[in-house]
């Protein structure tokens, strides 16, 4: 055999790890590497269906303080989160050069079942991932761009997906308590002998809010089981969230200046929220001959209801407290497969289905009672995305390997729209359906040269499919279309790895977020949208049981009409996670262990509205706790400078004086972010 | 093996480049109606007035140019033939005026319509040759006749004549969607020009609470016989009527019930029944 | 050279491209916050009314509330009316029959006082403002309390007063009047670019003329005088009528944008 063919063989034998893994999905591969894989953190390709796919253990970073599971994402290049209305309700995404909002340009999935919203009244694909215990979150995957012929509706930006395991197998028994009266308390039980697919978990946890309105409280329980059947692998998930909120909503920067209105002080106390989430999801994989692939099942029930006010009496003397409301039931396939057509070429394929049956509301309702007085939205909304995609993979060269894709995306939409029609007429607005196709191309080319080295060059096109209550009848639905190209740099060391990258994002019908209506629109005449960016990243571990992680990301948005700076948008976000955790000696016999880490973030400047800039803010958290034998006992510092810092801002007109008379012209409003926070934890893994 | 999956490979990307390939623009086409609604054809009954009148129309001469269709930043699709006078009386159902073929099935966002003065090159749509003549010999955008009925104060008749250009233009329909979405294929998407006749009698130009009146409008009869003609309503200030009614906003020059009424001519326009425009003279 | 080296190096060649992508990014949102200035003034009549009758002005005060430039276009204007989307927009629903929509707010002031409009002209500086196009403006005029009242010939609880002569072919009334109506006057015509160099001046005249355009001075005729010899102005005339709807019209608060200094 020559080193070509020996090249073209190993290559093909990654390439098929690579392609099943996503295929299979990614549960599988990580039980069979808890053993076998002590480390790899952010990677490029080397196990991945996308040339800028990385995947991200999350649980070698476990010593840095975080939130929850969404917190994860933060992990990955470019992401920062916001969570600027009280914790409960689905962060806020920023990423590449996108104010993704609640997750309109990213598609997220766990355990295998999608997670945005289609159509939610408070945002186009609303993900909320509260519901993800963090402790059996094992990898996180995340596509950054539109390169994966897999990825579907949502996919403007990134992609996301969690897989759920526990490598650590036996019982966990882990609570929390700290400032601000936060407790949390969850068990993990991942019976011995079973696979790392298989465990049960739960949590519960409540808190007062660092500040007035702000309190929450949460409960969630998911439950996983995967065996081997003969040629099948099964896996099935179970999962039940329910999390309810407070938010203390914006503050008015003028107002807080004069002391009018305190810098965590709520001036609508009865903004919050409800928030659901139940879910089950069965997969199958399997081999047949050189085929493998998988199908998977899944259906979510969601309930969903928020009240916000941004502001205050502006609109209406009554009040502009609005409150949304959105619950679906949804369902779906997902299923693929990859077959060796050649000695260089393979076929990957798939077919997805998904169908949405919802409704939602949206209704102003009076600051004093509550009581509605204008519904703005009354709308069952029916949402069908059947898709078919297809990938052929190509390695006519050793150090040469070609992907083109095709993804096409029917979707279709019946609208029953309650609302009345406009001129004082009491006639709803009636029925409508829309329907549209969307094709999708994606291709790569991947170089291979030296011995770690590669450059990887891609192009892919997605879509963001339309909020359903703006289609009218008949209408092609008007997708939001993305073109993305992308030029990466990667290394691959055995101690460390590391990429750099560039990309240039043209998104024809972008969003940006009106705290005025509460609404993500397009702007009339000034649709179009372009992101160029850079973004690198890299993986050190000098020494047993230390890890760095840094990332960096620089974009910048801008209108095509104009020229001008999209608002909202994080310019740069910088992210060092160093966690250590090793055994570091013994006592009496008993092992002892040591666990710290400190993770920090740098938002970089945000442009807002009349020219204005947000400042750059550095948060610092740290964490340690030390082992001993089966007991864990740790601190967890969040913001660890108390740095007071503004999360959401924003620049529009309010006014909090329900008398008539105030100023209507739009001034700086922020959200407060998080303090300093301190958590104590203990913990039993038997 | 190999060969099978070759030739499996090359149908493969043979009937991808095929779908690519058929996927052009689709196109339909617009059904361009006009229509005066149960107002016109019928009647507009008391209960929608605040006094007790009810109007009944016995003409509603419109002249109808400037149609046209476009989508921003995307193609534009006009309605061919100059400017045309119909008649909305006799209209049970909604008139179709016009077809507009090979439209690209989208949505126009850009929907605009102009009542306009007739001129010597216009033509008649459902007219007859004497509206036509009556419509040029005016230079009228908009001719009335009807008559009031009161179960107090009897019957008025009237009979007028407006002139000026009035275009309505960013059409939004009853949903507030701006626009037509015209689909693909041979049915005709309809695109309806609404005109409100019940907006010749409210009684404010920049007043949401605005109500259809008659009153003062029949009180203006001065000659008593029974036919109020604008000469007469341009007798009727203002200043006469009680301060709540015929409330100008911010419109200049409007001082009579005369100028009143003509001023009202210019928000008649509507799109696709309930949908609103902007107005603008020209 | 080892791995360590190679993460380092990827680092520095990522901050020179993020560099390089800084520079050729856009430089802002657009728009700025700024301040206006405007000047607020009675305009005398110069000629007889439209009902031919000669007003001679000796007071004329109005109680103004607050003062707003919008983007939303005036409606019954001889002018294209334009999209009032914006990047942040306040959304208003179209009414039944004249459509005006205030859209974004670009400047606003409380003014709170009684204005003598055949004083001096008055100044108001530093209004908040933000960039962009004006299209109209709303007055909010409200009846003064005896604090605001305080000093002016104006008596609490009134909006607006005048007192003055009104002459036509040799018939002389001498009248005044007082009204305790609100007014908001909505949608009058105010075009201007507002800057960012926060030069951007408007003048706002108060058209007297208009005010008592339509009024018929002969329909006090039958009214005796008060002891002073002027007429006050029966709650039910048609002079009231008169003065009531050219208050509450926006066409007679005429603002223009002055021109930029060295203009």
């Amino acid at each position: 055999m020559t080193r070509g063919s020996l090249t073209r063989t190993k290559y093909a034998l990654c390439a098929a790890y690579t392609l099943l893994a996503p295929a299979a999905g990614a549960q599988a591969r990580a039980g069979r590497e808890a053993s076998e894989s002590q480390g790899a953190t952010v990677r490029g390709r080397a196990t991945s269906g996308s040339p800028t796919e990385q995947t991200i253990a999350p649980q070698e970073l476990r010593a840095v303080p975080r939130g929850g599971a969404p917190d994860l994402l933060a992990l990955a290049p470019g992401f920062f989160l916001s969570s600027h209305a009280g914790e409960g309700k689905a962060h806020q995404f920023f990423l590449r050069g996108f104010d993704a909002q609640h997750g309109q340009d990213v598609e997220f999935s766990v355990g295998g079942a999608p997670v945005n919203d289609v159509s939610n009244a408070h945002g186009q694909g609303y993900a909320d991932l509260n519901y993800v215990i963090p402790e059996v979150v094992d990898r996180l995957t995340v596509i950054e761009g539109p390169y994966d012929p897999h990825q579907g509706d949502f996919a403007v930006a990134a992609s996301a997906r969690m897989d759920l395991a526990v490598r650590d197998r036996g019982v966990l028994v882990r609570g929390q308590y700290g400032t601000y009266d936060a407790m949390r308390a969850v068990a993990v039980w991942a019976p011995r002998g079973a696979s790392n697919e298989t465990f049960v978990a739960g949590e519960l946890g409540r808190s007062n809010g660092w500040g007035p309105s702000r309190a929450s409280q949460r409960a969630a329980a998911m439950a996983q089981y995967q065996r081997e059947l003969g040629a099948f692998t099964v896996r099935a998930l179970l999962q039940s969230y329910a999390g309810s909120w407070q938010s203390a909503g914006v503050v008015r920067e003028p107002d807080f200046l004069q002391g009018i209105q305190g810098f965590f002080e709520a001036r609508d106390p009865q903004q919050g929220g409800f928030s659901a989430r139940h879910g089950a999801v069965i997969e199958a994989r399997f081999r047949h001959g050189s085929t493998t692939g998988s199908i998977r099942a899944w259906l979510t029930r969601r309930e969903f209801r928020a009240r916000e006010n941004y502001t205050g009496f502006a609109l209406d003397p009554r009040g502009d407290r609005y409150e949304q409301t959105y619950s679906a039931t949804s369902f779906g396939l997902d299923a693929e497969a990859r077959q060796p057509l050649l000695s260089w070429l393979n076929l990957r394929g798939g077919a997805f289905a998904r169908h949405d049956v919802t409704t939602q509301s949206m209704q102003r309702e009076r600051f004093v009672d509550a009581v509605a007085y204008q519904r703005m939205i009354d709308a069952d909304v029916n949402a069908t995305d059947i898709a078919l995609w297809a990938e052929l993979e190509a390695r006519p060269l050793s150090w040469l390997e070609l992907r083109a894709g095709l993804r096409g995306d029917g979707l279709a939409f019946q609208i029953d729209d309650r609302i009345a029609r406009s001129g004082g007429a009491m006639e709803p607005r009636g029925r409508r359906d829309a329907q549209g196709i969307h094709l999708g191309p994606k291709a790569s080319a991947r170089l291979r040269f030296a011995r770690d080295w590669t450059l990887d060059l891609a192009y892919g096109k997605g879509f963001r499919s339309p909020q359903a209550t703006t289609l009218g009848q008949g209408e092609n639905a008007p997708f939001a279309t993305v073109h993305s190209g992308e030029a990466a740099l990667r290394f691959n060391g055995a101690r460390g790895s590391a990429s750099v990258s560039g990309y240039l994002t043209h998104v024809d019908r972008d969003l940006v977020f009106d705290p005025v209506l509460g609404q993500n629109l397009t702007i009339a005449g000034a649709e179009a949208t372009t992101r160029v960016g850079a973004s690198a990243n890299a993986r050190l571990a000098p020494v047993r049981g230390l890890v760095l992680l840094a990332s960096a990301t620089y974009a910048r948005a801008s209108f095509d009409a104009t020229g001008r700076a999209v608002p909202y948008v994080p310019s740069l976000v910088a992210r060092l996670d160093a966690a250590f955790d090793r055994e570091i000696g013994r006592v009496r016999g008993v092992p002892v262990a040591l666990s710290a880490g400190v993770g920090a973030s740098l938002i970089g400047y945000r442009e807002l509205p009349f020219s204005e800039r947000s400042e750059p803010v550095l948060l610092v958290d740290a964490g340690a706790s030390v082992r001993v034998s089966v007991v864990e006992v740790g601190v967890k510092l969040r913001n660890v400078f108390d740095a007071r810092w503004r999360d959401g801002q924003f620049n529009y007109s309010s006014d909090w004086d329900a008398a008539p008379g105030g100023s209507r012209v739009p001034v700086r409003h922020f959200t407060a972010g998080r303090p300093f926070t301190a958590d104590f934890t203990v913990g039993v893994q038997l | 093996m190999m060969k099978t999956s070759k030739k499996w490979l090359q149908s493969g990307c043979v009937a991808l480049l095929v779908g690519l390939g058929a996927c052009g623009a689709p196109v339909g086409s617009i059904d361009v109606r006009a229509w005066g609604e149960e107002f016109v054809a019928n009647e507009i009954p008391a209960s929608e007035f605040e006094d007790g009148w009810g109007v009944q129309f016995s003409k509603f001469l419109v002249h109808v140019s400037g149609v046209r269709f476009a989508a921003t930043g995307g193609p534009s699709y006009s309605l061919t033939g100059g400017g045309r006078v119909f008649d909305l009386k006799p209209a049970a159902q909604a008139l179709s005026i016009g077809t507009i073929s090979m439209v690209e099935a989208r949505r126009l966002d850009d929907v605009r319509f102009e009542l306009s003065e007739a001129t010597a090159s216009s033509t008649v749509g459902n007219a007859s040759a004497s509206d036509l003549m009556v419509m040029q010999g005016g230079r009228y955008a908009l001719y009335v006749e009807g008559t009031a009925s009161h179960p107090m104060r009897g019957t008025r008749s009237f009979r007028w004549g407006f002139t000026g250009n009035t275009r309505f233009s960013n059409c939004r329909d009853a949903s507030s969607q701006p626009g037509l979405v015209v689909t693909s294929g041979t049915a005709a998407t309809p695109g309806q020009l609404t005109f409100h006749a019940d907006h010749l009698f409210y009684d404010g130009l920049q007043n949401p609470e605005a109500k259809l009146r008659f009153d003062a409008i029949a009180s203006a009869d001065r000659n008593m016989d029974m036919m109020v003609t604008l000469d007469e309503l341009a007798t009727v200030d203002l200043t006469t009527l009680p301060t709540g009614q015929y409330t100008t906003g911010s419109a200049r020059n409007v001082n009579t019930l005369r100028d009143y009424v003509t001023a009202l001519v210019t928000t008649v326009g509507h799109w696709n029944g309930e949908g609103h425009c902007d107005e603008a003279h020209f | 050279m080892s791995d360590k080296r190679w993460v380092s190096w990827s680092m520095v060649a990522s901050a020179f491209a993020m560099v390089t992508v800084f520079h050729c990014g856009p430089v802002s949102t657009g728009g700025a916050r700024t301040s206006i200035q405007a000047s607020l003034r009675g305009a005398t009549p110069t000629g007889p009314t439209s009902a031919g009758w000669s007003v001679t002005y000796e007071q004329a005060l109005l109680s103004v509330d607050s003062l707003r430039w919008n983007v939303g276009e005036p409606v019954f204007e001889a002018r294209l009316r334009q999209r009032l989307f914006r990047a942040i927009s306040i959304g208003t629903a179209f009414a039944h029959p004249g459509h005006y929509s205030p859209g974004d707010a670009l400047a606003d002031t409380s003014v709170l006082r009684v204005l003598d409009l055949m004083g001096p002209t008055v100044q108001l500086t530093s209004i908040t403002a933000v960039t962009g196009t004006s299209n109209s403006a709303t007055l909010t005029l409200r009846p003064a309390d005896a604090a605001r009242a305080a000093g002016t010939t104006l008596s609490a609880g009134n909006t607006v007063r005048v007192q003055g002569t009104a002459a036509k072919a040799g018939a002389t009334v001498r009248f005044r009047m007082e009204l305790a109506d609100a007014f908001d006057i909505a949608g009058t015509p105010a075009h201007g670019e507002i800057r960012a160099d926060g030069t951007t001046s408007f003048a706002i005249a108060v058209d007297l003329g208009l005010w008592l355009d339509r009024a018929d001075f002969s329909t006090l005729a039958m009214v005796a005088p008060a002891m002073d010899g002027v007429v006050d102005v029966p709650a039910d005339g048609q002079v009231r009528n008169a003065l009531f709807r050219g208050v509450s019209n926006g066409s007679a608060y005429r603002v223009t944008l002055l021109p930029a200094s060295g203009q």
